[in-house]
């Protein structure tokens, strides 16, 4: 798949499937810092039911998905974002 | 001396008058520690993502704070005693100015800000 890098779009037929070969950039990875407060700029890295999204998905870099876990952790332990989504308690 | 951030978050349900001795104590204790408070910053009431304590809403405050570890660490005892305090995060920080500059700006653009009213 790497070879048809710069190809960009061209398609190739791999039994039935079709790759389409895109370059992909993630914003996070222009930052310095990811700020954990931002819940907004980390909900666009989340799942719907609030887990962490594979940087092979956003393209971040293996240095700024680190850091993303981290901001991740630290908002849910503040109450800023939540473990799980749509998990109901018993009571 | 080092820098911090606490982010803690007061029970919603306590007086006016309750959350402003609470914080006064918090200050203080900072103060006798030999510990400064560079910066307070009030978030506000903000729904919380969980429920803490029973509560579904919280007041978030920081404290940009320039201190030393013991003192920290005596900060966070008190946090753990207080009721009125449900839950806290302290991060150390490079420079409380810039993070409390940028957090000021994210405050302001308004998309993280939550109404009052909520």
């Amino acid at each position: 798949m790497n070879k048809t890098k710069g190809a960009g779009g061209r398609k190739r037929g791999l039994g039935n499937r079709v790759i389409v070969p895109r370059r992909k950039s993630s914003e996070l990875n222009k930052l310095t810092e990811i700020p954990f407060k931002d819940v907004e700029l980390l909900k666009h890295y989340l799942t719907e039911r609030g887990r962490i999204l594979p940087r092979r998905i956003t393209g971040n870099t293996a240095h700024t998905q680190r850091q993303l876990r981290l901001a991740v952790r630290r908002a849910r332990n503040i109450g800023l974002l939540s473990f799980s989504e749509g998990h109901i308690l018993q009571d | 001396m080092q820098g911090y951030e606490s982010i803690f978050i007061l029970d919603p349900e306590a007086t006016q008058e309750q959350q402003t001795s609470l914080l006064d104590k918090l200050k203080n204790l900072i103060n006798t520690h030999g510990g400064a408070v560079v910066h307070h910053s009030v978030w506000g009431r903000r729904k919380l993502a969980y429920e803490v304590k029973k509560r579904q809403y919280g007041i978030y405050h920081l404290f940009y704070l320039d201190q030393t570890p013991q003192a920290l660490k005596a900060l966070e005892n008190q946090f753990r005693l207080e009721d009125g305090v449900i839950k806290w995060l302290s991060v150390a920080v490079e420079d409380v100015d810039a993070e409390f500059a940028s957090f000021e700006k994210l405050k302001s653009e308004g998309t993280i800000a939550q109404s009052m009213t909520e």
